[in-house]
């Protein structure tokens, strides 16, 4: 997946949900949509990235423009939900201390409740007593938690399970 | 007895897999870069490679792929070539084209990590990047052609 951008607001506050990957051939896609929203004379911002798979440094450079662009003209720019990959990325380049960086949107709007979205369907499904169901993950697991999966299935192991299998029925046939 | 025995245990020996090699080749578009990053994710998730590894190698190969067409000079008729390999507990990259010879290994330039906001520049972001999320980095100039190997253990 290339990039998509969802844009809404909270408030005063313009929400960029972003998905996909944010690196040289997107990252031009998502300046010109911040480009179109601060020439509006839109200033405060949060951007979303609990769907972005990985940012590159032309990912960077962007977020770092749009900073430097909304801190020079007393806007703001939170962002939230950085996968592990992205906040990796983020604490190496120094970015973490850049910006103000929150776990998911709800943190980032101030706590405040989010009229939409998946914190909605949250809190919904808690007053429905659902809370304890498990929720649908925000973002796609990781590869490794199929593998993981597997391996508690027992379905890794397949080659040793035929080998004992064979012992078994070789003793079983003495 | 001994070859039924000999012939049962070696059958259940474990077999090393075969390192698998997917091969691109990209001509200088951005969006090919982009290509080659979503072909990477479907060959790692097919090799059962965990997910850090994999994000950190399409990170590594956008900053070198995006290097190379920048500022390689890199020829439409003579296109990069991109290998990936998926080894056991290893991921790696050979990218190679005849672009201007330019060891990114050996760069003296070390980005700014700790200015604030408005003093930050983002140059020299994207090496440093390969730099610290890739295990193995190197460079040869061989047959005319730039080489650069990455490669990330897991």
């Amino acid at each position: 997946m290339a990039l998509d951008i969802a844009s809404e607001t909270h408030g005063e506050t313009r929400v960029l949900r972003l998905s996909g990957r944010l690196d040289t051939e997107t990252s031009a896609d998502f300046e010109l949509a911040a480009h179109d929203l601060t020439a509006a004379g839109e200033k405060r911002f949060v951007v979303d990235l609990s769907g972005i798979s990985y940012v590159s440094s032309a990912g960077l450079r962007v977020l770092l423009s749009l900073g430097k662009q909304l801190s020079g003209n007393g806007g703001t720019l939170g962002l939230c939900g950085l996968s592990e990959s992205v906040r990796q990325v983020f604490d190496l380049s120094g970015f973490s201390r850049l910006f103000n960086i929150s776990a998911d949107l709800s943190a980032a709007l101030g706590g405040a409740p989010v009229s939409s979205g998946p914190a909605l369907g949250q809190a919904a499904a808690s007053l429905l007593g659902a809370a304890d169901k498990p929720s649908a993950p925000a973002a796609a697991p990781p590869p490794a938690v199929g593998r993981q999966a597997a391996d508690l299935l027992g379905a890794k192991p397949a080659a040793k399970a035929g080998f004992f299998a064979r012992i078994l029925a070789w003793l079983k046939g003495q | 007895m001994w070859q039924w025995l000999k012939r049962l245990f070696g059958g259940a020996r474990a077999v090393e897999p075969e390192p698998q090699v997917w091969n691109f080749r990209i001509k200088g578009g951005r969006a090919e870069i982009g290509a080659v990053n979503d072909a990477l994710e479907r060959a790692a998730m097919a090799g059962e490679v965990p997910e850090p590894a994999m994000r950190a190698m399409q990170v590594a190969l956008d900053e070198l792929l995006t290097n190379a067409i920048m500022h390689g000079d890199v020829s439409l008729n003579d296109p990069m070539q991109v290998d990936l390999i998926v080894a056991k507990g290893a991921l790696r990259a050979v990218v190679s084209h005849a672009g201007t010879p330019f060891d990114p290994t050996k760069t003296e330039h070390r980005p700014d990590l700790e200015g604030n906001l408005e003093d930050r520049e983002i140059g020299g972001l994207g090496l440093h990047l390969v730099r610290e999320m890739m295990d193995e980095f190197s460079y040869e100039f061989a047959n005319g052609r730039n080489v650069l190997r990455v490669g990330k253990r897991f």
